[in-house]
């Protein structure tokens, strides 16, 4: 037990395996993740769903606007592959339900990637600024946040036509409102921080120091929130095409399966159940992941 | 009188983590007498808080312990939390280092002294208020039936430290533990709370942990020196001070300051630089950095300047290592952020090498900063979390280098690392796999790469442990002269900056109170503040022998939102006059050269 004098001797506890490259923090957080079980299986469903979204209408033998004549509204059967069986038209639910799957998950993922580049630019130059600039901001923040954002979504797409572009734009205009409150409150104390102090002092630019010091280290809850921002677009979305504003036919979601799905609950309720189903499922999953996000990427919690 | 009050034999604490099983405690035995005072010293991670947390019951959850702890013969090690809180602040009570947070902020301090005595004695309103203010009496807090009315956050570091010790002795403990109590407190603030747990000795028994052996000097009788989860020497504070057998307790005494023996390094000769030009290479003048707070005045609110610097004028000289002193909220910091231009000066000139940096565009600012280095007080906040120390270090030649080859620039940074002594393998690695004294070493490594002309060290070493601070300051004296670097060093310790620095000046409330140069100062102050700084430095002094002449201030420092008027330093001051009421001093040269700002002096 002598005193540290060498530099050697003051390693910190963990950074005791010789490992030259390190561990980053994103690192640490896969690996907390990983322990996360909930989250890790919900990865594991949430991929199989992602898989056949992707396979069945690339490989399925019904395409989706094929009628089957002598199966209109039939229950699940294994005849011809009608494992979840047709709808009022006879076409094969299993391929337009996987059909459907392909774009709520599409427009999930990239309405809240636009909302994500959106919100984080505005947040953390309106953080970053501060002052009355960045109070300007965030009241414009306020007043749109104040607007039915439903209702904003449902004047743009019939102002502007209902393309899939369209859509992916007007969700994630709308939806970026929070992202820029999460960011601006991170960006405000991160600041304040003495290693934002020291690239000022150290002459970087300001658009440097926003995207090498500020961002990455206001990404950690953003990535746990965008985790659950996906299923609410999904959800946006189904309520746009429940309102016949969505995806057009022969196309499908999962949001306008449930909406034909709702008519023929009566005679026919497996049109409602399996996308209900599947819409659920992959919401729990988004919710169980965005749960472990947040756990492993918390920094209070790095025991080491 | 033969059974201790409490025994601790064979204690381990364990942690689980998710990398594996930390032995955090191992195997620590002792035990304390009525009327002890004991004192158990280490640095960080060496198990001591976890130790007391054990004794109390109050480990985190995936903590075990095991072992036996004895209170008067009765086992408290894991035993039940019902007949732990039978013991646990009735007979034996805990003061946390960190004042704001033991308290809740939403209960009048009096409500929360009460209501201890409400759960241990069931003691009526009346009777626990009159009680309460008894205690707050003992504590010797000023004006204790208004501070019974208040909240956590109206009262000062201080008063705050001194309610939770209220309120550990309210129930007249057997035995009171203190985690580092006085170590979130300013200079004169901890010689006060310390004066007053010297008086507290012949009431109770005392537990002090600490990491100071300082502050264990001069009131403790026995002394348990803990390292890495075990004790390493044990015995009465005496022996230990004057024999330690351990090379570490060694080494930690070395590391502190010693009343009796002067200054550490000779004064510095007049380097090159210094003698060949009257160019100041940097000059401040009259500089004022004010903030607009705003102030309740019934239902309107006025904007009040707070004046955190308020005319503050030195001049570094090339390669001159320049302190600034003072407790904190006197504008130390301020001062070094506006010197570096990262906080807008409200009034005054910031000349730098003949230039005038106010005027400066961001851009041309910007270009200026390759000179101007600097290093902060937390080592592991002021390094990018999201980056390599590498990619850190590296940054600055990036962007003053723009032309520099890959290659020549990771030259250039495996020989920054070299030069702080830190591995060429630790610049793939995150700052959050290193200590607290790397990160300090590479935070130097990345200031010192563009070889600057003036580094700003803010309270470099504060965070760190006593044998890491010392390395830190050899590394910062070491660079400093081979690169002629000037160093203005912004500390509230005394002892480093009496060891650093050339030339000191002592800040208070925003103005300059001192300067004078090091020896000057340290061995012949003439400002009634610096005197009553230097007097409280907790300093290797024995109980035993009479005590040194400690002057002792009154009350805690003004809010700079409303300055006394007249001299500033009046209503702490022992020598304070009329005249001080009246007249703001202005700074004046005395005989040995020192400037001082005080009529008396």
């Amino acid at each position: 037990m002598t005193p540290p004098s060498a530099a050697s001797g003051e390693t910190a506890a963990g950074g005791g395996a010789p490992d030259p490259q390190g561990r980053s923090l994103w690192q640490d957080a896969i690996t907390r993740f990983r322990g996360h079980r909930a989250a890790m299986a919900s990865t594991w469903v949430l991929g199989a769903i992602a898989l056949l979204a992707i396979l069945v209408p690339e490989f399925w033998p019904n395409s989706l606007d094929d009628v089957n004549w002598d199966y209109l509204e039939s229950p699940p059967t294994t005849d011809n592959l009608l494992w979840f069986g047709t709808d009022v038209n006879g076409r094969d639910m299993f391929s337009r339900t996987f059909h459907g799957a392909r774009i709520s998950l599409a427009i999930g993922v990239l309405t809240t990637l636009v909302a994500l580049i959106i919100g984080v630019a505005y947040g953390a130059i309106a953080g970053y600024r501060g002052g009355l600039p960045g109070d300007l901001m965030m009241r414009l923040v306020d007043v749109l946040y104040s607007l039915p954002a439903l209702f904003f979504v449902i004047i743009l797409v019939t102002v502007f036509g209902n393309s899939f572009l369209l859509i992916f734009l007007c969700i994630g205009a709308v939806e970026w409102l929070t992202l820029a409150r999460i960011v601006r409150g991170q960006t405000l104390s991160i600041k304040e921080k003495e290693y934002v102090q020291s690239a000022r002092a150290a002459g970087l630019s300001t658009p440097a120091i926003l995207l090498k010091y500020i961002v990455p280290n206001a990404i950690g809850p953003v990535i746990a929130y965008v985790t659950l921002l996906i299923p609410i677009n999904i959800i946006v979305e189904s309520y746009l095409s429940f309102l016949g504003l969505g995806v057009q036919e022969p196309y499908t979601s999962w949001g306008r399966l449930i909406s034909q799905g709702a008519d023929e609950i009566g005679n026919a309720p497996w049109l409602l159940i399996i996308p209900a189903s599947f819409l659920a499922v992959t919401l729990f999953c988004f919710n169980f992941i965005g749960d472990g996000l947040r756990d492993a990427l918390d920094p209070k919690d790095r025991s080491r | 009188m033969s059974e201790p009050l409490l025994s601790c034999r064979d204690l381990h604490v364990r942690f689980k983590t998710h990398e594996g099983e930390v032995h955090a405690v191992k195997g620590v035995d002792f035990e304390v007498r009525a009327g002890d005072c004991l004192g158990i010293v280490g640095e960080s991670g060496s198990g001591k808080t976890q130790t007391t947390m054990a004794l109390m019951g109050l480990l985190a959850g995936n903590a075990a312990a095991s072992g036996n702890v004895r209170f008067r013969g009765e086992e408290i090690l894991n035993a039940p939390a019902a007949r732990l809180n039978r013991i646990r602040g009735r007979r034996m009570s805990m003061v946390f280092q960190d004042p704001m947070a033991s308290l809740t902020p939403f209960m009048r301090v009096g409500a929360q002294l009460c209501e201890v005595l409400r759960q241990h004695f069931g003691m009526s309103r009346p009777a626990a208020k009159a009680r309460a203010l008894e205690g707050l009496e003992i504590v010797q807090i000023p004006e204790p039936r208004q501070r019974y009315d208040m909240y956590p956050h109206q009262l000062s570091g201080g008063q705050r430290q001194r309610v939770m010790i209220a309120q550990a002795l309210l129930c007249e403990p057997d035995l009171l533990i203190a985690d580092e109590p006085t170590t979130a407190l300013d200079l004169t603030i901890q010689a006060q709370i310390l004066d007053f747990l010297r008086s507290l000795k012949k009431r109770t028994t005392i537990v002090i942990i600490t990491h100071d052996l300082g502050v264990v000097a001069g009131l403790c009788d026995k002394v348990l020196v803990m390292q890495n989860g075990g004790v390493v020497e044990r015995g009465a504070t005496e022996a230990i001070f004057n024999a330690s057998k351990h090379p570490y307790t060694q080494s930690l005494l070395a590391a502190l300051p010693r009343p009796a023996r002067s200054a550490g390094r000779p004064p510095a000769a007049p380097r090159a630089g210094m003698a060949a030009g009257n160019r100041a290479l940097l000059r401040v003048d009259g500089l004022k950095v004010h903030f607009p707070t705003r102030a309740q005045h019934g239902l309107r609110s006025r904007t009040v300047p707070l004046k955190a610097v308020d005319g503050v004028s030195f001049r570094i000289e090339p390669g001159e290592t320049v302190g600034i002193v003072g407790e904190s909220g006197c504008g130390k910091s301020t001062l070094s952020r506006a010197v570096l231009q990262l906080i807008g000066a409200t009034g005054g000139r910031i000349v730098w090498q003949g230039e005038d940096l106010s005027g400066l565009s961001r851009k041309a600012m910007n270009e200026r900063r390759r000179h101007l280095g600097v290093v902060f007080q937390d080592p592991l906040s002021s390094l990018n979390p999201r980056m390599t120390i590498g990619s850190i270090i590296a940054e600055p030649l990036r962007r003053f280098y723009p032309e520099m080859g890959r290659k020549e620039r990771d030259a250039a940074v495996l020989k920054a690392l070299r030069d702080v002594g830190l591995d060429r393998e630790h610049r793939g690695r995150y700052p959050h796999e290193f200590s607290g004294g790397q990160c300090q070493r590479a935070s130097i490594a990345r200031a010192m790469i563009v070889k600057p002309k003036l580094l700003v060290c803010d309270e470099p070493v504060s965070s760190l442990d006593v044998s890491t601070r010392r390395q830190i300051i050899r590394l910062l004296q070491e660079l400093g002269g081979r690169h002629e670097v000037a160093i203005i060093f912004i500390s509230h310790d005394l002892s480093v900056v009496r060891v650093v620095c050339d030339r000191v000046l002592v800040m208070y409330l925003g103005r300059i109170v001192e300067a004078a140069d090091r020896n000057t100062l340290f061995d012949s102050p003439a400002h009634p503040y610096t005197q009553a700084l230097i007097s409280a430095i907790p300093a290797l002094e024995l109980a035993s022998r009479p005590p040194r002449q400690r002057i002792v201030l009154r009350g805690d420092p003004p809010s700079p939102t409303a300055p006394p008027s007249g001299c500033v330093f009046r209503t702490r001051c022992p020598v304070a006059t009329d005249l001080c009421g009246e007249q703001a001093p202005p700074l004046r040269k005395l005989g040995n050269g020192a400037r001082v700002a005080c009529h008396h002096a």
